[in-house]
């Protein structure tokens, strides 16, 4: 498994298209997530020049996860459709926080992907590097968005978070807000 | 803690508790323990597609569940479960660690740390009585 990280127009081989694709088949196609799309590809407002993408993809090129790294200095998921994530906290702007969304983790090539279709040795590595691309873009804190079936995946892959707040119901699928502990990533 | 499923909880008790900018609520053991968590949902895991595919049987029943506090700031607490048999019983399991916004922290009002408050959350988790919430939702 390799990971690619960069912003859209640096990815190579308009990965960021199939990056887009890949969205549309976990979220839109498996999860059922009314999201908007647009020729069989996901993509939203935080979609944009500046987001940082992480790509994991196999030995044959196929993507097998992905995670999208927005700085809370803009505007962000969290901060703009989530912040009753948060427990009543305002969303965080500043520099050195990141937000970690869209974070998906499934082999779409596998039957073997259990655990609401997640792939935990997946899930571990692109998370690492996802972290590891937020720190070198200036990130102390990561903050993600994600449902609660990748809060438990990561937990239960040793990585060290905690609530930023209540998890709540949206278009059917439980989500939280949660904080990523940068300093203990494994 | 009293865990107390569909039901309004008591009047906020006096103590130390406080959302701080990194997200946690930090209080007392002493203070959280009397703090009502209401049942929030619960769910069942989806089976194992591979299991099903090798023609296995699957062994374990496995979900999670959902705790949260009427106090403000609110408090979370959710963690994993296993249905277990054993002498014609089937019994519920927590697995794991907790996954919660709590930090638990001394009565000088430094934090215990993460392991420690999780620690103590996983003993006072197993002392209540949670499975019954879990089983009239899943059931």
């Amino acid at each position: 498994m390799q990971v690619i990280s960069g912003a859209a127009e640096t990815l190579p081989n308009n990965l960021y298209a199939r990056v887009a694709g890949y969205r549309h088949q976990v979220f839109v196609e498996r999860l059922g997530w009314p999201l908007h799309t647009e020729n069989g590809m996901e993509s939203d407002q935080f979609d944009r020049p500046d987001t940082v993408y992480v790509v994991a993809q196999d030995a044959h090129g196929h993507i097998t996860g992905c995670a999208r790294l927005l700085p809370t200095t803009g505007a962000y998921l969290l901060g703009e459709v989530f912040p009753q994530l948060l427990n009543g906290l305002p969303p965080p702007c500043a520099p050195e926080v990141w937000e970690l969304s869209r974070f998906a983790a499934v082999d779409l090539n596998s039957q073997n992907t259990p655990y609401g279709q997640f792939s935990a040795s997946v899930a571990h590595k692109l998370l690492k590097e996802s972290i590891v691309c937020a720190t070198e873009h200036g990130a102390k804190r990561v903050i993600a968005v994600t449902s609660v079936a990748v809060e438990r995946l990561l937990s239960r892959s040793g990585f060290h978070s905690h609530r930023a707040g209540l998890p709540m119901i949206a278009d059917k699928q439980p989500i939280i807000a949660c904080w990523i502990d940068v300093l203990r990533c494994e | 803690m009293t865990l107390r499923s569909g039901t309004r909880v008591a009047p906020h008790e006096q103590g130390y508790l406080r959302l701080s900018p990194d997200g946690h609520v930090r209080l007392t053991l002493e203070r959280f323990q009397t703090i009502v968590l209401r049942h929030l949902w619960s769910g069942l895991d989806p089976e194992d597609p591979a299991a099903l595919h090798e023609g296995a049987i699957q062994t374990h029943i496995t979900g999670y569940t959902e705790w949260v506090s009427e106090t403000t700031p609110i408090l979370t607490l959710g963690w994993d479960w296993q249905l277990q048999g054993s002498s014609g019983r089937a019994r519920y399991l927590r697995m794991g660690s907790p996954r919660t916004n709590i930090m638990l922290v001394d009565a000088f009002r430094n934090d215990l740390g993460g392991v420690k408050t999780s620690k103590t959350l996983q003993a006072v988790i197993d002392e209540t009585d949670w499975q019954v919430a879990v089983h009239r939702q899943i059931t």
